[in-house]
């Protein structure tokens, strides 16, 4: 899911001591630079989804968008499929804890191994070679949509519940060992070098001197992988893994609307309560919000968020973490036999040699980059839509202050409230449902796929933005208005520029995921790198399989480079 | 200090016993037993006819062989292929090209029998009447549809992707000459829906499906045309993979075939089934049957 966390940046309003000193004219041509290369961006983006001459819009499919709004009111409520809904939950709940539980596992220890601080004084060749190694891997790892995964998993184990547990835990696991890494050195390792040179062993020095510093930040950051998780547990329906992602295609495929209205009531109901339920844990625990999970950023000065030790119900959520995990584990059947046997050995065998050597596509080279291309506008256009979004909805959505009574606040409350509950909606649903709605109305190609993202990434980047706003430091513009500067004046100077700071630096960061998410809208339908590799996926044309990944792998990591330098260039 | 440490470490061996405690016990319920016999079919169809005709069918084949017999139920053509080339299901009700990509993957699978109507088998291609597209009788009429909305079925279908744009390509329409690109409805009756409901102009359908739809009267024939009949080809069958005897015993086949080739219409419980297939028997086939399918599959890049 993020894909873009590098080091944690200072907070954008704080001096940065250590930073090359640099001219204001200097930082003015910077801004203007990077200004006119996003404009450049967008404009090539609309001109290569918009190809003068040839048709977007399908009119006669809007008719089809008709009949889906019509049954809103009435979904399918009859106790068979009601029955069928419930399971489905508890399957995608399921397989979302036991995918989040196998990448915390693979994120500590692969953690332990990044940081430095773990080892303490100078290393080895081996290691250093090993642990580049590593490095590599995981960024490859991450760089391959969950679902991408699944698809991969699912021809080698079938239909297991392991497929969905090992693509969520290996992509997820990638991310959270760097970020982990990154955590524990950022911790004072004081205790750790006097627990060390009074005598104690590696193991118990790390345990004693590591994990209570970093404790709550760690188990802040699980309680957010587990809610992505969720999302991505119902993503990966479309690759046959069960529970409501299943349900919603089997639905949608018999175009079932009922149906997919009660399902899509479920998936807001457990989206909603996962989210209010790791809300409050992390709240509880740690100085971090969502938002700033997501782009690895600590927050400072910030005392209204101190820890106040666990609340019960963190303390409870913690006691019954072991038990849920045994309970989904039965309910979702899972068993590792299936990861060791002959056949998965056998076929895992035979993939990877189909899948060597790569070989080009049809239309060679060209169909390739333009396939990459199109994944790129689809990810730009997304994100325009995902900041338009944000912009209309991100505002209302910034909780209240609590401090203001009467009947005007009641009604901001009500404003808030609708704003988070569209939020919720835009995320929760899957883009590949959004994307099958978006087929209705459009025909194939980059404009359905990018609306479906763009709603599906207004959502979050909504949510991120709005969070962000709500514990941004109000104390200039206090000043200025004890200072008898203008309301209005106080208000646009001193909280403008943050807020536009905010939403620039996780438009970037959620560019960075939406470039990759365009494979799932790809397998649906739409365009891009996705589409072809769905396409060759169904002709088993592996060979052409390899080559796309490996260009996908290098489109995320180019946009990467670029997201995390642009980025530096706008807070200079 | 040594107190502490070890209740820190009887708590941590404690959790470690149930976690392992509870992965011996849901690996009891998990996976399938290796003597069931998985059967599935490619989704052509809508869902719910899907779930009234194949859990008959594997009660029939149970009945047959004495085995344990599981529908396993997919969403996509490709997923059936996969199930097929590892080992979940062990006979499928495949398409032409599904059923050549599969064999492909495991040599040695054999297509053992078809339907009375799948060696000579047809598509159809439809629009909606307001298209302004009026049926004709050569293909070279297919190039009329160019500057309309067409719709296939699945990407991998063969009466709805493969066929169609075979004879497209052989009336000189490339998909590029349709107006916008072409979509993939995922099935048949998909496919008769877009068009009747005018989200297409046009679309590439299964003869059996439409004949089946509109003998259900599940269609408002004022709103759907049927512009061109193509010529036959060979299309669905059974497909066994050739580890089926090892593993269920010598001539689990052989009784699965005897089974198709009995399925007599004047039997009530015979016909129902005949029926659900838009069938009146089963013939014997053979892979060659499936040649032309695999040539054309080349051609159009579906096979490798």
């Amino acid at each position: 899911m993020t894909l873009g966390l590098d080091a944690p940046p200072a907070p954008p309003t704080a001096s940065a001591p250590g930073r090359k000193p640099v001219s204001g004219r200097r930082a003015l041509l910077r801004k203007l630079v990077t200004l006119v290369a996003v404009a450049g961006l967008l404009a090539w983006s609309v001109h290569r989804a918009l190809p003068s001459g040839s048709e977007l819009v399908n009119h006669g499919g809007l008719a089809l968008l008709d009949d889906l709004a019509a049954t809103a009111l009435h979904p399918s409520l009859e106790a068979d499929f009601l029955g069928v809904v419930l399971d489905a939950m508890a399957t995608t709940l399921a397989l979302a804890l036991l995918g989040t539980a196998g990448a915390l596992v693979i994120g500590l220890i692969g953690g332990l191994i990044l940081s430095d601080v773990a080892w303490a004084g100078a290393l080895p060749w081996p290691v250093r070679v090993a642990r580049l190694l590593l490095r590599g891997a995981l960024v490859a790892v991450r760089s391959v949509h969950e679902l991408v995964w699944a698809l991969f998993f699912v021809s080698v184990l079938g239909l297991d519940p392991l497929v969905a547990v090992l693509a969520l835990a290996l992509p997820f696991g990638a991310q959270s060992a760097q970020v982990f890494g990154e955590t524990f050195d950022a911790v004072p390792d004081a205790p750790l070098r006097s627990l060390r040179a009074a005598g104690a062993k590696r193991c118990s020095a790390l345990a004693y001197a590591l994990l209570p510093g970093t404790a709550p930040l760690l188990l802040s950051y699980s309680f957010y992988r587990f809610e992505c998780a969720l999302r991505s547990a119902v993503v990966l329906g479309v690759a046959g893994v069960g529970g409501l992602g299943f349900e919603l295609t089997v639905s949608l495929q018999s175009r079932n609307w009922g149906e997919v209205w009660t399902l899509v009531a479920a998936l807001l109901v457990l989206a909603a309560a996962v989210e209010l339920w790791s809300n409050r844990v992390r709240s509880d625990v740690a100085v971090v919000t969502c938002a700033d999970w997501s782009v690895g950023q600590e927050r400072s000065g910030d005392e209204g968020r101190s820890p106040r030790g666990l609340s019960r119900s963190t303390r409870w959520s913690l006691a019954l973490t072991v038990p849920a995990i045994a309970v989904a584990w039965w309910w979702a059947g899972l068993s590792p036999a299936g990861l060791t046997s002959a056949r998965t050995q056998d076929l895992a065998g035979r993939l990877l040699g189909d899948l060597w050597p790569p070989a080009l596509p049809e239309g060679g080279l060209r169909a390739l980059t333009g396939a990459a291309l199109d994944t790129v506008t689809m990810a730009v256009l997304a994100m325009v839509v995902a900041v338009v979004i944000t912009l209309v909805a991100g505002p209302w959505a910034s909780r209240p202050r609590a401090d203001r009574r009467g009947p005007a606040a009641w009604g901001r409350w009500a404003v808030w409230w609708t704003a988070r509950l569209l939020l919720l909606v835009l995320r929760s649903i899957p883009p590949t449902v959004w994307a099958v709605v978006a087929l209705l109305g459009l025909f194939p190609g980059v404009l359905p796929g990018a609306l479906a993202l763009g709603l599906y990434t207004g959502g979050i980047l909504g949510r991120l933005v709005a969070e962000a706003w709500e514990t941004m430091n109000l104390k200039p513009r206090e000043s200025l208005r004890n200072a008898g500067v203008p309301r209005v004046v106080s208000a646009v100077v001193s909280v403008g520029p943050p807020s536009a700071n905010h939403l620039v630096t996780y438009t970037l960061y959620r560019f960075e995921i939406c470039v990759r998410d365009t494979a799932v809208v790809g397998v649906v339908g739409a365009a891009g790198l996705g589409r072809l590799l769905s396409e060759r996926l169904a002709a088993f044309d592996f060979p052409v399989v390899t080559s796309v990944l490996l260009a996908s792998l290098l489109v995320s990591l180019v946009v990467e480079i670029l997201g995390r330098r642009l980025r530096r260039a706008l807070r200079a | 200090m040594p107190v502490r440490q070890m209740t820190r470490r009887t708590l941590l061996l404690g959790t470690g016993a149930t976690l392992l405690l509870s992965a011996c016990g849901g690996g009891g319920t998990a996976g399938s037993d290796a003597r069931q016999l998985g059967i599935s079919a490619i989704p052509d169809q809508d869902p719910e006819l899907l779930n009234r005709l194949y859990p008959a069918v594997a009660e029939r084949f149970a009945d047959t062989t004495g085995l344990e017999v599981a529908y396993r139920p997919v969403t996509d053509y490709t997923a059936v292929v996969r199930a097929f080339e590892i080992g979940d299901i062990h006979l499928a009700w495949m398409g032409g090209l599904t059923g050549v990509q599969a064999r492909e993957r495991v040599p040695g699978a054999t297509a053992v029998a078809q339907r009375d109507i799948d060696a000579d088998f047809r598509s159809l291609f439809i629009a909606h009447t307001d298209s302004g597209l009026r049926p004709f009788d050569q293909v070279d009429g297919l190039r009329g549809l160019a500057g309309h909305t067409l719709t296939f079925g699945s990407e991998t279908s063969t009466s709805g992707r493969l066929m169609p744009q075979y004879f497209m390509r052989q009336a000189g329409l490339e998909p590029g000459d349709l107006k916008g690109k072409p979509g993939f409805s995922g099935s048949h009756d998909a496919t008769i829906e877009l068009v009747a409901g005018g989200s297409f102009e046009a679309g590439a359908v299964n003869k059996q499906v439409w004949d089946a739809t509109v003998a259900a009267d599940d269609i408002d024939l004022s709103k759907v045309v049927v512009l061109w009949r193509t010529p036959g080809y060979a299309d669905y069958h059974w497909l066994a993979r050739p580890d089926l005897d090892k593993t269920f015993g010598a001539g689990t086949q052989e009784k699965v075939l005897d089974l198709l080739l009995g399925l007599d219409r004047q039997d009530a419980e015979d016909a129902e089934l005949l029926g659900l297939f838009g069938a009146r028997s089963f013939v014997r086939t053979r892979n060659s049957a499936y040649d032309r399918i695999e040539d054309v599959a080349r051609e159009l890049g579906l096979l490798r």
